[in-house]
């Protein structure tokens, strides 16, 4: 079936890391606005997702932590991932089959194109799409649950780049005003 | 800076400007907000669209997680959130702590965010650089401005910070759009 047909295409790589294009359009309207950076993923559980213009903004999630750290606002946040309760749509590809195949009914939606609804209440998003190329993760669209559309595009894809977890390792700037929500 | 502009023109200078962005009462301002409280500190992008008293806020996180939208004209406050709605009474400042667990002066924000004191209120402490307000003390808050820029014929700013207790924010506004929306 579909998860079946969407397993397979995330099953082909350990890790995965390239750049994004970003464009998210607020509800009701208005013109998108739009970002860019780099993302690496290492399966089950490290991800790392980094704007780097017009703001400089790095979300890292470990095992153990999210981090979210703007460098633009100075500020650095840490949470228990247990805490987060909300999977972001690169952890849920990240994630391994169970997580997908119970947190997620999905359908195709178009050639390489699959969509993925939260079988829970609280997601953190209504509706995702990936779309791939073969086995390349082309795009993706978040449609969140305010009914904003983020679309991202992925470029420079490299699969099983030689990650570890040290690459996913964060350490707060001087000066920064941290808060870690489990202290 | 000075404290309370002194010479008569400059005086005159600053009251136009206040005038002049007491009137503007439609506005869009993008760019990214972060709030702190002794419990609980969040980052997003915001996007604030003004019409008259309505303000509309729209917050999200990266890739457009725990995005909440927030509705508020004085008295009520709306607060949409993966897929909840909260209808909230912001009549007073307890009001809007008690029901969304955050200390935020929904009413002068709209005004400190055009670099203004909220009318009718009094203000302390006001602070000038170069004939813009960089600090003023108002309702127990601490509102420092640290850039403006130019954007058509209003000079607004880009930065600020406000604290009062344990609870402060950051704001940092990337794109005014002045005027009802075309």
């Amino acid at each position: 079936d579909a998860t079946d047909d969407l397993l397979q295409h995330l099953a082909g790589f350990k890790s995965l890391t390239g750049q994004f294009s970003q464009q998210q359009f607020p509800e009701g309207g208005g013109e998108a606005i739009a970002s860019e950076g780099q993302f690496k993923l290492l399966r089950p559980d490290y991800f790392a997702w980094e704007i780097t213009a017009p703001d400089s903004q790095l979300v890292i999630a470990t095992p153990e932590y999210l981090w979210q750290h703007d460098r633009d606002l100075e500020t650095v946040t840490r949470r228990p991932i247990a805490g987060t309760g909300q999977t972001s749509p690169l952890q849920v590809l990240a994630g391994d089959e169970s997580a997908l195949r119970e947190g997620y009914r999905v359908e195709e939606a178009g050639p390489g194109r699959f969509r993925l609804v939260p079988s829970g209440q609280d997601a953190a998003f209504r509706q995702l799409e990936v779309e791939f190329a073969g086995n390349i993760l082309t795009s993706m669209e978040i449609l969140d649950s305010l009914g904003q559309r983020v679309v991202v595009n992925f470029t420079r894809l490299v699969r099983d780049a030689p990650l570890n977890p040290g690459d996913f390792e964060f350490s707060p700037p001087a000066g920064a005003d941290l808060f870690y929500y489990d202290e | 800076c000075s404290t309370i502009p002194d010479s008569p023109a400059v005086q005159r200078n600053w009251q136009q400007h206040v005038a002049q962005l007491s009137a503007l009462q439609h506005w869009q301002a993008r760019g990214k907000l972060a709030l702190r409280s002794g419990e609980q500190a969040e980052t997003a992008s915001l996007l604030w669209r003004q019409a008259g008293a309505q303000s509309e806020l729209q917050l999200s996180g990266p890739l457009g997680m725990a995005s909440t939208r927030v509705l508020a004209d004085g008295a009520r406050l709306e607060v949409q959130r993966g897929g909840e709605l909260h209808i909230l009474d912001i009549s007073t400042p307890e009001a809007v702590r008690d029901s969304t667990g955050w200390d935020i002066p929904v009413a002068a924000l709209p005004f400190w965010l055009r670099g203004i004191p909220q009318p009718d209120t009094d203000a302390t402490d006001l602070r000038f650089d170069k004939q813009r307000l960089s600090h003023l003390r108002q309702d127990g808050w601490l509102v420092d401005f640290s850039d403006y820029r130019q954007f058509g014929a209003f000079d607004l700013p880009t930065r600020l910070q406000i604290q009062r207790g344990d609870t402060s924010a950051k704001l940092l506004i990337r794109d005014w759009q002045p005027g009802a929306p075309q």
